[in-house]
């Protein structure tokens, strides 16, 4: 047996079966499933899928889909490395910026055949068979980097920034405190403006059309 | 800002949200004017949908109705999960905050012999511990049908184990013994995959 094979054995113990997966969305608690519902808000919101058939709910069903289907392309669980709802985000996120980027290709190749100039490009856009990408959208997926500007997001809030560029340093929230010379009142404070951010987060352009 | 420093900054805000607790983000919801049993009841319907187009092979699986309690695999599912916990060197409130689950159940599930865990808790465990799948749900009391065998050994392992609190290398030895024998018979019966 070569190193590759006991790697992809490792692998393949690592990774949850259909009916672990199964049981794990059927026993997820409340408090898992509001954060589903609301990350796939997040990232419906961040990738502008507004013209997506359906809402965000729609992407958390798909993404759920794509992990119980049969067939080598269903998404794998490596169940000792995350958690559930660590990788249905990943899933769901995958999904969004996917239908992103396929738009885009879309709209290059449209625009190639009109380039060419044999076929006139109907006036207003034909009917979108996906979502039409904003610019904003594109660039986000072109440059393969989260480019939404996060400080903007806490502008005027310089104590939460940097909370979270402790965070993506690896700190835990007591090294936090300590970094930060700043009382568990202070870090609760922090943490609630986060969330509120997070639940706010580009609301009007994703959820504001019954899609909640 | 260099493109990968925003990257990490991102994920750093995003995993604040999956560090949340359920009642931190339920406030934020309030505080913005949402309701969270709304949230919830979205989510919920989604993924009800998802697993009602793939229906799976769970429910030949398992008797989920209301059963006299097997008092036999009940202790046995006890004293497994309260040596499991010790083996681990884990307080219940350890192994509470661990799983994501009330210390009332963990509580109930070693001290109250009526009382039938809910699934989660169960699949919770089993993973808190390692175990193969299904290991636990075979003496959690929501499957019914045992041979008589399968139940004298479970009823043999939970009489040995009366009273222990510090495991010795034998006991250790014993309780890893039981476990392998939960897991051959989860997957003897096609639980596992």
């Amino acid at each position: 047996m070569t190193d590759g094979d006991h790697r992809n054995e490792a692998e393949e113990e690592d990774v949850a079966s259909p009916v672990e997966l199964r049981r794990g969305i059927e026993a997820l608690g409340v408090g898992d499933i509001k954060k589903l519902k609301l990350i796939a808000r997040f990232w419906w919101s961040h990738y502008e899928l507004q013209g997506r058939s359906g809402g965000p709910e729609d992407l958390l069903q798909d993404a759920i889909e794509r992990c119980l289907k049969e067939g080598d392309d269903r998404r794998r669980w490596p169940k000792k490395r995350t958690t559930l709802v660590k990788f249905l985000d990943g899933v769901i996120r995958s999904i969004a910026s996917h239908e992103v980027e396929s738009a885009v290709r879309e709209r290059k190749r449209e625009d190639a055949v009109y380039a060419l100039g044999a076929t006139p490009r109907p006036s207003g856009s034909a009917t979108p068979v996906r979502p039409q990408p904003s610019p904003n959208a594109e660039s986000r997926v072109a440059a393969r980097e989260e480019l939404e500007d996060i400080e903007a997001l806490f502008d005027g809030h310089p104590r939460t920034l940097e909370a979270l560029r402790c965070k993506a340093q690896g700190m835990t929230e007591g090294e936090i405190r300590k970094a930060l010379q700043i009382d568990q009142r202070e870090m609760e404070r922090i943490k609630k403006q986060i969330l509120r951010a997070f639940v706010t987060y580009k609301k009007s352009n994703g959820d504001d059309h019954g899609n909640q | 800002m260099e493109t990968s420093k925003r990257g990490k900054l991102f994920s750093a805000f995003l995993d604040f949200v999956h560090e949340a607790s359920e009642s931190e983000l339920d406030q934020a919801l309030r505080s913005e004017g949402e309701d969270p049993n709304d949230v919830y009841l979205r989510g919920q319907t989604a993924i009800e949908k998802a697993l009602s187009r793939h229906p799976g092979p769970l429910e030949e699986d398992v008797e989920f109705h209301e059963q006299p309690i097997d008092q036999a695999l009940k202790n046995g599912f006890s004293t497994l999960v309260r040596l499991l916990r010790q083996r681990e060197k884990m307080s219940m409130e350890d192994l509470a905050e661990r799983a994501n689950v009330e210390l009332r159940e963990v509580v109930q599930i070693e001290v109250d012999a009526d009382y039938v865990p809910e699934p989660r808790t169960v699949f919770q465990l089993e993973r808190i511990f390692d175990l193969p799948p299904r290991t636990l749900v075979l003496l959690s009391g929501s499957m019914t049908s045992h041979p008589q065998e399968f139940r004298d050994k479970v009823e043999r392992f939970a009489a040995r184990s009366k009273g222990i609190d510090k495991l010795d290398r034998k006991q250790r030895k014993a309780l890893n013994q039981f476990v392998q024998f939960l897991a051959e018979e989860a997957k003897a019966r096609g639980y596992s995959r």
